[in-house]
Parts: C-alpha cells; structure tokens; sequence
C-alpha cells in the first residue's frame, strides 16, 4: 500500500480548475439555460486562443445539461469533409422531438473547405428547429470567412476565452490556485505555498513564463509537470529545498529556455563541426546565403591541409554524406536535387553567431580550430 | 551522465504514469551521440512493470505514407484488435484504444512513435488531430514522439502541440571511454589509443563498439599495450594504419576496381552522345563556334578580346552543369561526328538514345515533362568519367572545354 502524497492529489484536482474563465463559463451556461428553458433554436461563436481551454469548459458546461437535450461533437480536424460531419447530424435527427446541441469544435476548417454546406444546414435547422449550434475556433477572424448566406443566419452571440488583460499578479495567483487543495488532510501544504512563490528563483521563473506566454493552460501544464518530477523524485513537501531547482526543470521541458539546437550542434562530431563552420564562414565572410557541397568541401580541404592533417580524408563521398547528415539534422537546408551530390545547392538553417558560441563550449576542441576562428574573426 | 540519465529516467515514468489532460505529448530527443535509446528503452521497461500501464511502439518509418495505413497499423498492434475491422480516421483509433483499456482494465496506455521525423511527411492539420484526440481522455492516452530534432523543428509553419520535451545531450570523451571499457573486454589503454583516433569522425558508441573491436582483430596481443610507455610509439605506428582502415569501416565501404566492360557498355552513338552532352553542360553556347564548326572563310583571332571574355567567365566546373537544349546537343553531336570521321556510322537520330541516357543517369531533363518540343537536358556524369569514357575512344575531351583550353 503506497502512501498517496499531496502531489498525486494535487494532480488529480488539477483538471478541474480553471483559473480566470469565470465569466465565459458563466455566459455559457446563460446560452445552454436560455436554449433549454425556450427550446428555440440559435447559434453562437466561441473564439480564444489555442490551448485557452475552449473545449475543456464547453465539454463541462454542456455535461451539466445532458438529460435536457442531446449533444453532438463535430471536429473539423478529424472529420475531413463535409459529407461525414453531416453523417453524424443526419443519424441522430430522427427524434425530432428532443433538443440537440450541436457543438463544431475547429469550424474554420470546414469554413475553408468546399462550399460550407455543413455549416449552412446545420444554421438553417437552428432557425426552423430546436437546434442550437455552437461553433468554437481559434481564429480571430473566422465570422468574416463565411458566405454572405452563413453570417446572415449565425446570431451576434460571441463568447471570448481571449483574456484581455492578465497582470502578473493574477498570473500568480493562479499559480497559488494551482497548488491549492481542499482536503484537511494537506492543510499545511497550504500553508507553504506563498512562501514557495515568495522565493526569488520561483518569482523569475513565473515572469518568464508570463513574458513567454500569458495562457494558463501552459502554467497549468508546467505546474503538472512540476508536480510530477516532484512525485520522481520522492520530494514529500513544497519546503524541499530542491523544490525551486525542480520548477525550474519543469519549466525548462516546457518552455525552452535557450536554442534547443544548441544540443543537436554539440553532438556532433569534430569533422561535422569542421564542415559546419565552413558554412559558416561562406555566409558570413562571402555575404551568401546559397552555396553548393563543392564550394564547402573546397572550404573543408583548405582548412584542414592548413591546420588539422588528421581529419583530412582522400574520398570526397565521405565528405558529401556527412553534409547530408548535416542536413537531415535540419542544420543545413535539405533541397531536392536529381543527380550529383556535388553540385547540390543548401544554405544554413541555424543561427550563425549561435554555432560560433557553440564551438566555444565543444570539447575537445584542438588547438588549431580555435587558431583558426581566431583569424577568422580579424 | 549516469546521475542525468536515471534522473531523466524516472521523470519520463513519473510523467507517463500520471492521470492529468494537461500532459498527453512528450517528446524525447536527442542525436544518435547521446544515450536516448537507451532510455528510452529503460522507461518502456520500467512502465511495462506495472500493471497499470500499457505501452504500444510504433516505427513511423513503416506507417508515414498514408493517413489509413497510419491508422490501420495503429489499431493493428492493439492485443485485442480484429483482423477484419477497418479503421480509417484517428478518431476511431482512439476509441478503439479507449476500450482496450477497458477491456484489459490497464488505466494509461502509452504510444511511442519511434522514428517520429517521418510524421513530417504528414499535412499538419493531421499532425494536429493526432496530438490533439488524446487531450479529450483525461490524460490516460499519451503520446511519446522519440526524434533527433527538437519540437520547434517539428512546427516551423504552424502550431501543432505543446509537448514536454526531454532533451539528450551527447555524450563527451570520457563519459564514451567509460562506457566501452565496460562494454568492451580489452585494454584500457587499447580503448583510449583508438579512441584518440577516432573520435573525431564517429560519437555513436554502437559505431565506436564495431570500430574498435575491428581494430582489435587486425591489431596485436595484450602485451604490447600493457607497457605504457611504449605505447606512444604504437600510437604513433597504428595512426597512419588506423585512419584509412577507420574510414572504411565507419562507411562499411568496399573499394573495388571500376571494371571496363560494366561501365562502358554504352554503345559508339550513345558514347559520341555523351561527349557531346558534358561539353554542352560545361562550355557556353557562344563558344561553340569556336569549338565545333570549321573555319569557313577568313576569320581572324582576337585575343585580347578572347582572353578578356575568359577572365570575366564563372567557370562551369565550379558552378555546376547548365541547361542545354536538344538542338544544341545535337549540333555538337553532328560536328563531333565529322570531326572524328564517323558520320556514316551513327544515325541521326539522338532521341532514342538521349532517353535512354536520362534512364541510365547521365542526363537529367530539366524542362516540364509536357515540353515536348524544345526540352532542355543537364549533363550530370563527372568529369573523371567522361575524360576516362573519352581517353578510350581516342578523344582529348580537354580540347573542347574552355575551362581546360589555352
């Protein structure tokens, strides 16, 4: 029997709390009420931002009054047509006399697709019958996309999860929120959390994640991940002093915090760095941003017979598959070319001044290369 | 590093076994330098032992090339599935894999899609179901994506999800000498001495593992290493050996002798034809008059006026072959005839053999494949072969080039 600590709790409830969506899920239940209450038909508009947890709060809302009325889900990611999305509608509109509450979750790509005729049936059921359509995306201008005959017959109702204004107060706050529990039994978890937060490695943390991104479902998401690698570590409370270098490796799975190709350019390998650092130079010092396999391995023997004999090598195949696994690692651009490897056309795709503070850090880096980008740099 | 990787280790299980829709995607990645698969091989273990658990791999090098055949390999690794059932969007994998939890009363199935790149191949509208279907089962379908690239390569044109990301760094050069010490049985000596050689070329330690033991077998006995002393001269003797026999079995290449009779099977015509192309791809068209027509009449040399026009030239060798089209091809293959006295033995009609040509690899059309009437063509054999294929038909292939001519 294993103890349950207060992260697994805390993990548990931390799906049901939604920070600062107080008024939408309010405004929600006033349209769903309103429709069950008259059994008229109507439409309305759900617009936020990805990851603002639209479908999260639409799903609970609408679960609230499921013995009133039937409920359909639409997807406009997953069904790829309008013909299959009107399968769906057609098989449940035989028990004409209950309410249906037609959810279409991504309405924008069905908007983008064909002649909208999924969108035109089920608005045109919504004023003849006792169908109400709710239609969630997350482009802003998605209203302005649809035919003239569309807008006409979708109502003003507008429901936005976009949080106009978050301080960075409230961000916190939700934080604190997040890290709150309602059971007796971890009351003195409770107690911890402000002065958690209060810590100044945890404080420039939250900011980074507040200037990176304002959506609480990413907080909620490093706050689960934090909650996690906790829960790996065997760390029973919040006054751990590793509690603040664990929040900051989970923000740091989350939200990078430096050039993630930074790892991919100090994994390879010294003749890979060589070739790499001709690029480079071809860019930077010839003012080009094309340039062929030829000119690299011309670059690539020039450099090596005058400062490295031990990485030269006589097979110029040797050296083409190399460029190609630098391009399959994204660090140089990957074109289609029919025929010779040799005459094959590609550009850098990394920051320039990122592989020069890469090189910096390579090890072992011999003597002669750091003589070389020395002279490079005069 | 052994500290990093079971840190890393159990934080990956923590994160799998946990119940929470804010965390359905990880992504792991790391080059074949770093110790990801081992890892990730460690974690599917771990997982795997309890009960609770369920863990499907998936090879997207197998399953990248449809929407359907995705899914339909997708529902076919679940236990449970039926031979006959057809499954041909996302949605209904999913379901299936709902209840299969069920079924077998696991609570978290775990999907680890190896060889992720390929999803690439997938529109992204795809790549965003995928990784968002799962978010709507409160957290016990996750998806693992096991990469070399990181996940902002993954949507450089559009937002596909937001993962927990789990990055592998490489290896350094003692942390790789620890690790074949203890998988290989030889000399730590031996292990460094060749490692100082070839490390520069190679970080992948299962590459490393095949190199040194080949090195070990062509190499000598223990005693020789055992003296460390003299083991900086050995260095020294095996360095030269060392590094051509490194390249070849890094690259797993065989150099054999071209032989004449596999290479040169092209026939007279096919042979002048090709001659003919690589000189059209590498020379400008205004110096064929230079090069393939008589003198007719008095023309007088200019050469200042030659020389000048050279220096301001880019040389074709360097830049890579040009686009010709047929009717030139067909000049110089004409005036290569007359010149060589063999115009009575090869037809006039090259079409039959430039296609053939383009099949075998030497020429690359480069018009639109409607463009019937005037294609253009791209001479992309070498310029070794073609001197060699030249040399043994008696031609100077040098004389008609003016990267090469005085």
């Amino acid at each position: 029997m294993v103890v349950e600590s207060v992260f697994s709790r805390l993990l548990a409830e931390l799906d049901d709390k939604f920070a600062g969506l107080d008024h939408c899920i309010k405004k929600l239940h006033e349209i769903v009420k309103c429709f069950v209450k008259s059994r008229e038909g109507g439409s309305a508009v759900v617009i936020g931002p990805k990851s603002s947890g639209k479908r999260s709060i639409i799903s609970k809302v609408v679960m609230d009054y499921a013995d009133d009325m039937e409920v359909l889900f639409i997807d406009g990611l997953i069904l790829t047509n309008d013909t299959e999305a009107l399968k769906i509608f057609d098989s449940s509109e035989s028990k004409s006399e209950q309410l249906q509450f037609v959810i279409v979750f991504n309405f924008d790509r069905f908007v983008t697709r064909g002649r909208q005729t999924l969108l035109y049936t089920l608005l045109n059921a919504s004023r003849s019958s006792s169908v109400f359509v709710l239609c969630v995306s997350s482009r802003q201008d998605c209203t302005e996309l649809l035919e003239k005959r569309l807008r006409s017959r979708l109502s003003n109702a507008v429901v936005s999860f976009a949080l106009s204004s978050i301080s960075f107060d409230d961000f916190t706050k939700a934080f604190a929120i997040f890290l709150h529990t309602n059971l007796k039994k971890y009351e003195q978890n409770n107690s911890l959390i402000q002065t958690f937060i209060a810590d100044e490695c945890v404080k420039c943390k939250l900011r980074e994640i507040y200037d990176e991104t304002r959506s609480y479902c990413i907080l909620k998401q490093i706050t689960a991940t934090f909650l996690c690698f906790m829960d790996a570590e065997h760390i029973k409370s919040l006054s751990s002093p590793h509690a603040s270098r664990i929040f900051v490796e989970a923000k740091n799975a989350v939200i990078a915090n430096e050039d993630t190709m930074k790892s991919i350019i100090l994994s390879l390998t010294l003749r890979q760095l060589c070739l790499l650092l001709c690029c480079v130079r071809l860019v930077r010092y010839q003012r080009r941003q094309d340039f062929t396999f030829r000119e690299i391995i011309l670059d690539y023997r020039k450099l090596v017979n005058k400062y490295l004999p031990t990485l030269n090598v006589k097979d110029d195949l040797i050296l083409l598959k190399e460029l190609d696994t630098l391009c399959s690692l994204t660090v140089l651009e990957e074109r289609e070319q029919c025929g010779q490897l040799l005459f094959k056309r590609t550009s850098v795709q990394v920051d320039i001044d990122l592989v020069l503070s890469c090189v910096k850090e390579f090890t072992p880096l011999p003597t002669a290369l750091i003589h070389w980008i020395d002279d490079l740099e005069k | 590093m052994e500290a990093t990787c079971s840190k890393k280790l159990w934080q990956i299980v923590s994160v799998l076994r946990c119940r929470n829709s804010s965390i359905t995607h990880l992504h792991v990645y790391g080059t074949t330098a770093g110790p990801r698969d081992e890892v990730m091989q460690k974690v599917i273990e771990e997982v795997k032992e309890n009960d609770e658990v369920m863990v499907l791999r998936v090879n997207c090098y197998v399953n990248h090339r449809s929407h359907k055949l995705f899914c339909q390999g997708l529902y076919n690794l679940l236990p449970h599935s039926k031979s006959g059932k057809k499954i041909e969007n996302l949605e209904s994998v999913f379901e299936e894999c709902k209840a299969e939890l069920q079924y077998v009363k696991s609570v978290v199935m775990v999907i680890v899609l190896n060889n992720s790149e390929m999803l690439l191949n997938f529109p992204p509208s795809f790549l965003q179901a995928l990784f968002s279907i799962p978010k709507k089962y409160g957290g016990t379908v996750k998806l693992v994506s096991v990469a070399r690239l990181p996940w902002t390569r993954f949507e450089i044109t559009e937002h596909i999800s937001s993962p927990v990301q789990f990055a592998f760094e490489a290896l350094s050069k003692g942390e790789v000498q620890e690790a074949l010490s203890a998988r290989l049985n030889f000399d730590n000596n031996f292990v460094r001495c060749m490692l100082d050689m070839v490390y520069s070329v190679c970080r992948d330690l299962n590459q490393l593992s095949y190199i040194i033991e080949k090195l070990w077998d062509t190499g000598t006995s223990d005693e020789n290493w055992a003296n460390s002393a003299a083991s900086n001269k050995l260095k020294t003797c095996y360095t030269a050996r060392g590094q051509n026999r490194t390249d070849e079995l890094f690259y797993r290449s065989e150099k054999r002798p071209v032989e004449d009779a596999q290479t040169f099977c092209l026939s007279t015509s096919a042979k002048y034809l090709l001659i003919a192309a690589y000189c059209a791809s590498y020379n400008p068209p205004n110096s064929d008059r230079r090069f393939f027509t008589k003198n007719h009449g008095k023309q007088r040399r200019r050469v200042p006026t030659t020389k000048g026009l050279r220096n301001n030239l880019e040389s074709a060798h360097e830049t890579g072959p040009k686009p010709f089209p047929v009717q030139r091809l067909l000049f110089i293959y004409l005036a290569m005839l007359e010149k060589h006295d063999m115009r009575n033995h090869c037809a006039a009609d090259i079409h039959a053999q430039v296609a053939e040509l383009c099949a075998m690899g030497f020429l690359n059309r480069v018009s639109a494949d409607g463009n019937l009437d005037t294609p253009k063509y791209r001479c992309i054999a070498t310029f070794e072969f073609s001197e060699q294929l030249a040399r043994t038909m008696g031609i100077e292939i040098r004389d008609f080039l003016i990267d090469f001519s005085s």
